[in-house]
C-alpha cells in the first residue's frame, strides 16, 4: 500500500477524465472547446464513459489472460 | 521574456511550474500533445509553461470540438494531459490547467500569466511539498442494509414492539420499520466514512468531498459511499497510507465491510483552481 503509485494502469478513465475535464485551473484561453465545461454529472456522459471504461476493462483482461498464457509456456 | 510567435501552430498549455525549479532541472525532450510537437516550456519571468504547439488541421476550434465528441480520441488525449502532468509532478511544483487549454499567440498566454501572476504564486506556495491522494470507500448497500435489518439492536426492539401488535397497526408499522431500517443503514455507513474523513483531516491541509459515483458510472459491483481528495504535505503521506491500510484491515474483519480504493500522488488538481479567489471561470 505505502508507496502505491498513480501510473496510468492503475487509474481509471474515469478517474482521469474527472481530473482532467472537470478539475485543473481554468484559464481563458483563445479557443472555446465545450468538453472542458461538460460537467460528469451529466447521466448520459456517464453512461457513455462507463461504457468505454467496460471496454478498456475487457481489452486489459484480455492482454493480462495472453500474458498469463505466455508464463504457463515458459515454466 | 517574448516567446516566439507562430502563427501556423496553436500553443497547448498543460501547467505551471516554478522557472527557478526549471532551470535547476530542465524538463528533457518529450513528444506533445499533438506528436509531430515536442513540448515547450516557456519561462515568463518566475513562471514557467509547460506548452506544446499544436498544428491548426487538429487542434483549431472547429476541429477540436467534432474530435471531442470521439470517445477514443478524448481518451488517447486525456491520458496524455493526465501522464504529462504526472511526469511534472514527479519533478516540480505543478500547477495542473483543465484540458484542452489552447492559445492562439503566445502573446496572449503571456498576458494572462501577467494578470493572474499573483495567483500563481500563492497557489505555488499553497501547494509546493504536498501531493494529492483520492480515498474512495465502498459497500454494497442492499447487503448493508439487510445485515442491519438482523443484528442492529434498535430494529430488534422496534421488531418485538411490533409482535405485540394487532395485525391492522402490524402493517403500517412494518411499513415504517423498512424506512427505520434503510435510515439507520445510510447513518451507519455516513458515520464510519465521516470518522475516516474526520481523521484524515488530522493530515491534510486541504480536501474537497466529492459526489459518489453510481455503479453504472464505476461499473463496479459495490456502491461508493465516499469520495474525498485530500492534499497532503509529503511528509504525511506514509501515516495516511498506514491509516487506511489498518482500517482496511479492520472493515475485512467487521461484520459490515467496507472497501478501499487510494490513488495518489495526483498533482493537486482539486486544489489549484483561482475560482475561490474571486475569480470568475474562462474560457
Amino acid at each position: 500500500m505505502a508507496g502505491e503509485s498513480l501510473q496510468t494502469k492503475d487509474v481509471s478513465l474515469l478517474d482521469v477524465l474527472d481530473a482532467v475535464l472537470e478539475k485543473g485551473v481554468v484559464l481563458k484561453g483563445d479557443l472555446t472547446i465545450s468538453v472542458a465545461g461538460v460537467d460528469l454529472v451529466y447521466l448520459d456522459l456517464r453512461v457513455l464513459l462507463s461504457s468505454v471504461e467496460t471496454l478498456v476493462q475487457a481489452q486489459e483482461q484480455e492482454s493480462q489472460e495472453v500474458v498469463r498464457e505466455e508464463y504457463i509456456d515458459f515454466t | 521574456m517574448q516567446a516566439e510567435t507562430n502563427t501556423e501552430e496553436l500553443t497547448y498549455l498543460y501547467a505551471f511550474i516554478p522557472t527557478d525549479e526549471y532551470e535547476k532541472n530542465p524538463f528533457p525532450e518529450r513528444k506533445g500533445m499533438d506528436p509531430e510537437y515536442t513540448i515547450k516550456c516557456l519561462p515568463f519571468d518566475t513562471i514557467t509553461a509547460v506548452t506544446c504547439p499544436v498544428s491548426h488541421q487538429e487542434f483549431s476550434e472547429e476541429v477540436l470540438q467534432k474530435k471531442v465528441d470521439n470517445m477514443q480520441w478524448l481518451q488517447e488525449k486525456a491520458f496524455h494531459h493526465h501522464e504529462m502532468m504526472n511526469t511534472l509532478h514527479a519533478e516540480y511544483t505543478v500547477i495542473p490547467l483543465k484540458f484542452a487549454t489552447i492559445y492562439e499567440k503566445t502573446d496572449s498566454l503571456e498576458q494572462v500569466i501577467e494578470e493572474k501572476k499573483e495567483h500563481i504564486h500563492s497557489i505555488f506556495h499553497e501547494i509546493s511539498n504536498q501531493e494529492e491522494w483520492n480515498i474512495k470507500i465502498y459497500t454494497v448497500k442492499d447487503e448493508f442494509t439487510q445485515r442491519i435489518e438482523t443484528y442492529h439492536p434498535d430494529i430488534e426492539q422496534k421488531k418485538q414492539e411490533i409482535e405485540g401488535l394487532s395485525r391492522g397497526k402490524q402493517f403500517f408499522e412494518k411499513k415504517k420499520l423498512k424506512e427505520l431500517i434503510l435510515m439507520k443503514a445510510e447513518e451507519e455507513i455516513d458515520e464510519y466514512c465521516e470518522r475516516i474523513h474526520e481523521q484524515l483531516m488530522k493530515w491534510s491541509t486541504d480536501h474537497e468531498i466529492k459526489k459518489n459515483w453510481e455503479r453504472k458510472l464505476t461499473g463496479r459491483t459495490d456502491d461508493m459511499c465516499w469520495n474525498g481528495a485530500y492534499l497532503l504535505p509529503k511528509e504525511k503521506v506514509k501515516s495516511t497510507l498506514s491509516y487506511i491500510e489498518e482500517e482496511r484491515e479492520r472493515a475485512r474483519k467487521k461484520v459490515f465491510p467496507f472497501t478501499f480504493e487510494v490513488t495518489g500522488p495526483w498533482p493537486a488538481y482539486h486544489f489549484s483552481n483561482f475560482i475561490n479567489r474571486g475569480e470568475q471561470s474562462g474560457g
